[in-house]
């Protein structure tokens, strides 16, 4: 324990002297300032949108309610187009009583982009048919989507790893290459020690360093700490095991005893290899086995789809009321066939209907996809490592895949309200907007079991550290590292 | 003596393991990508080519209906693949790939392929143009980095620098050996079976087709290499220990292909931010409703519309005129929409252009950006490629709507909404076809960042030209 004091404060003081290595600390210090800056600007836009959703949507509900009441009161007729007549259920989904169903981002949202700026956030209800759902995307310039973002995920996953290669790619080999290496192994501890104690330290220190600046960071961008601790402690545990990993393998690497050139060559070729190449291959492989059917024929299939069923409209209407023959019974009414508001809702779920088995395709391939990835994540710790960080910031596959789930429930639950009036020919009255049906969207639980899976992965970054450090432990003798050599290749 | 230290650089290097190595593991990534690439072409242009068919086949046999309702029902476009989508599929996966073309909405370019892909999706794509704009350039980092410092160390430089040759011709000599070295053993290979690939997917015609644009490319990326190269030799030289070398290259390769690109999204978005979606369609609806110049609302236009109607054709309601009111009333108020589309897709388009101009600017930091603008250019990969098709797709769906209201106004007089029409008028809409750019239009829309590698490789000749000046013995 003496000895790790004795080596931490010498290195400390060496760290202190050395430019390139503090310009690594201020380097980290503008990286997080810069990614947590983009994060916000992130946020910001989504929440400034989303607070516009609601008072549109609370306006508009305001104005056509009141409209239908003084319409009610005058007894007058709507005369505007009648597509968007509010007094009339269809005509009310279509342009009045539209219902927003939409994703807050959570705090810790700026910690990671994820897939919020390809996902929808937020939903709009009406009568059209489902797929219309998906077609409200937000305005993003591709190239900037192409090129990714950079946030606090990015830092981690990528920059922080070359930052450590940089600290301790020649924590031995500079001690060679400037011939101080006969001094250390003439004194008492083995150099093997020297090198892990300096390891160890220089972990310590940079831990330490880089999690008070997030949490300074995190303040400063107007995150309560206290409130989202269990979120913050996840965020540095991963990225404690993460740089452990990192430091490990250095070790191991370090402890062949090579120049610094040769150190420095195989660590960034890991880092490419793990970072770039294997989840480029891992995605080759996930769309090699199973292939996305392609969304074009799904067009082609909606289409047919359509027009057969608006040829049988009047027919799909009619089966509906044999399926639903206490819609059917209207007492002062007749039921009437050729309702066009009815019929072209039945047309839609109609196509619904004949589109689904080709729907469930995707489904199905997507599932498959996430499984293989989710199996083979282990291949690459920047896959779990990412996955982890846009969990713990909600932007990942299963926060928006759980969003989706309960979007479509709730539009279930406003088409259906719909659906009665329609079908009943009963008229909107300015009481009924207040019953049109709302929803909220909240955090299953189920994605908290998501983010323990992150258990596994811990466990693997942990593992595979320790076993690079067993490896270099093992490595030959110490005096090997003392033989002049010409620097290698 | 140049060639002689060419030569000798050309040998030693061929000796390396590392050449054998970077070769081995190079090839087999560049065969993998090259399989999936001429895959994802065959597949997406076999689909695509049958959805474009199909689409017009659906519009063809929409049976008889009022012209209006056909353009209702309207028809897609569809972007088609490009061949050399197999050398670099670009932006492709993340720029839509069919729109909608129906009257009275302009619609998005919908389907960007990556949504489907999730979370991996995201890493970035195993494609040939990665391995050449990513791979390759690192590669001939770790090949040169030692170059010069190698010498320093082990004390043969005394030896060199005891000939009669000049510093400079020294250097260029072990720049062209090194530079031989990679085109021939790598590159060159490479560039064959690629080639292969593209006449085996293609057939003869579409390869010969697309031969100046490959030829183009094949000769920016030798001297994309020649830049990186230079900057690894004069580092070498500069700097004179491996060690520092070598992170400074590595340094200089990570800032270039993966800092940058990401700092520049957020400037550009700071500084030319794009509305919502929401903000967006909002203003549309706002505008096409009140209308523009004064025009009013919609009810107001109408009546101006039915008063002008009656004055041009001299009766005094509309069922005397001698064409259909409907007709005319709906290529107005087309038009009236057009106007307003004009306006806000343009400032939308130039707002997006605004953003990668400023995107294109960081391209002079780094030869990895540049070189990927071009090469995406060429491979017919890129986002001018995409604005292209959205403006050729939408000049169709007004095509389309002028011969549906002109039918209308023409034939419909005596039955207005309830004249229909059948297969003879929706053959007057001729299939969607998009007319590919010229090369000379690509390379004038790349001038920046052909420029920035220009200045990247004469910029690095001037310092290899200082490096050598300043090349001593300690």
């Amino acid at each position: 324990m003496r000895n790790f004091y004795f080596i931490a404060f010498y290195d400390w003081l060496m760290l202190r002297a050395n430019k390139m290595l503090l310009s690594c600390f201020a380097l980290l210090v503008l990286f997080v300032a810069f990614a947590l800056w983009t994060g916000q600007q992130r946020v910001d836009f989504h929440q400034t949108t989303l607070d516009k959703v609601k008072a549109t949507e609370k306006r508009l509900f305001a104005e056509k309610s009141q409209l239908v009441a003084d319409l009610e009161q005058s007894g007058k007729p709507f005369t505007g187009n009648s597509h968007r007549d509010p007094t009339e259920p269809n005509g009310a989904a279509n342009s009045a009583a539209n219902r927003y169903f939409s994703l807050a981002p959570t705090p810790l949202a700026v910690v990671a982009v994820g897939q919020s700026d390809l996902r929808a956030y937020y939903y709009k209800f009406g009568l059209h048919k489902k797929q219309a759902l998906y077609h409200g995307e937000e305005i993003e310039n591709a190239a900037i989507l192409y090129n990714g973002h950079f946030d606090l995920a990015f830092v981690i996953t990528f920059l922080l790893p070359l930052l450590i290669i940089a600290l301790t790619f020649n924590v031995v080999a500079s001690e060679k290459e400037r011939g101080t290496l006969p001094l250390i192994l003439a004194g008492t501890t083995s150099l093997r020690n020297v090198a892990l104690n300096k390891l160890v330290f220089r972990f310590g220190l940079l831990s330490l360093f880089f999690s008070g600046l997030v949490l300074i960071g995190l303040a400063l961008v107007g995150i309560s700490i206290a409130q989202e601790a269990a979120g913050i402690a996840a965020l540095l545990g991963v990225t404690t095991a993460y740089a452990a990993f990192w430091f490990g393998l250095s070790f191991g690497v370090n402890s062949q005893g090579k120049g610094s050139g040769f150190n420095a060559a195989v660590l960034v070729g890991v880092w490419l290899a793990l970072l770039v190449v294997l989840p480029a291959l891992l995605s080759v492989a996930a769309n090699a086995y199973y292939p996305m059917p392609s969304r074009v024929e799904l067009i082609a299939e909606t289409r047919e789809a359509s027009e057969e069923a608006k040829k049988n409209g009047a027919q799909i209407l009619a089966q509906y009321f044999e399926d639903h023959p206490e819609l059917a019974a209207q007492g002062s009414k007749p039921v009437d066939t050729k309702n066009f508001a009815a019929s072209s809702l039945m047309v839609n779920l109609e196509v619904e209907k004949a589109i689904r088995p080709l729907e469930e395709k995707f489904e199905v391939q997507k599932d498959k996809q996430a499984r293989l990835v989710a199996q083979w994540r282990f291949v690459s710790p920047a896959i779990f490592v990412q996955q982890m960080l846009e969990n713990i910031a909600a932007t990942g596959d299963a926060h928006y895949l759980d969003f989706e789930q309960q979007m479509l429930n709730a539009h279930a639950k406003y088409r259906a309200f719909f659906t009665q009036k329609i079908i009943k020919q009963e008229k909107m009255r300015a009481t009924d907007y207040d019953q049109v049906p709302k929803s909220q969207y909240t955090h299953s639980p189920g994605l908290v079991r998501a983010t323990r899976a992150g258990f596994w992965d811990i466990l693997w970054l942990l593992g595979a550290g320790f076993i690079a450090i067993i490896w270099g432990l093992l490595q030959v003798a110490p005096r090997k590292m003392a033989e002049p050599r010409w620097i290698e290749a | 003596m140049l060639t002689a230290v060419l030569h000798k650089e050309f040998r030693s290097l061929l000796a390396d393991a590392r050449l054998r190595w970077s070769a081995i593991v190079s090839l087999g990534l560049f065969v993998l990508a090259l399989i999936t690439g001429l895959s994802h072409y065959q597949n997406t242009n076999r689909l695509y080519t049958k959805a474009q068919e199909d689409t017009y086949r659906q519009w063809l046999d929409q049976g008889e209906k009022n012209p209006h309702s056909a353009a209702h029902y309207g028809l897609y476009a569809y972007k088609p693949v490009p061949l050399l989508a197999i050398f670099d599929r670009g932006m492709d996966d993340y720029l839509g790939n069919a729109v909608w073309l129906e009257a009275h909405n302009q619609n998005e370019v919908k389907l960007r392929t990556v949504q489907d892909a999730g979370t991996i999706g995201r890493f970035g794509a195993l494609t040939v143009g990665f391995i050449w704009q990513f791979i390759l350039p690192l590669i001939i980092i770790l090949l040169a980095y030692n170059n010069l410092s190698k010498e320093y160390e082990s004390g043969t430089l005394r030896m060199l620098l005891s000939t009669q040759i000049s510093t400079f011709s020294l250097l260029t000599g072990k720049v062209l050996g090194i530079l031989t070295a990679v085109l021939l053993c790598l590159y060159l290979p490479m560039l064959l079976l690629l080639s292969g690939a593209l006449y085996w997917a293609g057939g003869a015609e579409a390869f010969a087709r697309i031969l100046p644009s490959l030829g183009l490319a094949a000769i920016l990326y030798a001297l994309f290499y020649a830049v990186f190269v230079v900057l690894s030799v004069s580092f070498s030289a500069w700097l004179r220990s491996s060690g520092l070398s070598l992170a400074a290259l590595l340094g200089v390769w990570a800032i270039g292909a993966f800092l940058l690109p990401r700092i520049s999204g957020s400037v550009a978005m700071s500084l030319h931010p794009t509305p919502s979606a929401l903000d967006f369609t909002e203003k549309v609806l706002s505008q096409r409703e009140k209308g523009l110049d004064g025009q009013g609302s919609y009810e107001k236009f109408q009546e101006a519309l039915k008063a002008k109607a009656l004055r041009d054709y001299g009766v005094d309601s509309l069922s005397q005129l001698p064409v259909s009111f409907a007709g005319i009333a709906l290529q107005a108020s087309e038009d009236r929409d057009w106007k307003v589309y004009d306006l806000q897709y343009g400032a939308l388009f130039r707002l997006f252009q605004a953003q990668n101009a400023l995107l294109e600017r960081f391209n002079l930091l780094s030869p990895i950006l540049a070189m990927r603008d071009v090469s995406r250019s060429l491979a017919g990969t890129d986002l001018y490629k995409h604005l292209n098709f959205t403006r050729q797709a939408e000049n169709h769906r007004r095509l389309t709507a002028k011969v549906m209201n002109t039918d209308q106004k023409i034939n419909g007089v005596v039955q207005e909404r309830d004249y229909k029409a059948g297969a003879a008028l929706w053959q007057k809409v001729p299939q969607f076809q998009y007319q590919n750019q010229s090369l000379g239009e690509q390379l004038q829309q790349q001038w920046f960042s052909l420029l920035s590698l220009g200045c990247w490789l004469l910029g690095l000749t001037f310092c290899l030209y200082r490096s050598a000046q300043t090349l001593h013995l300690d």
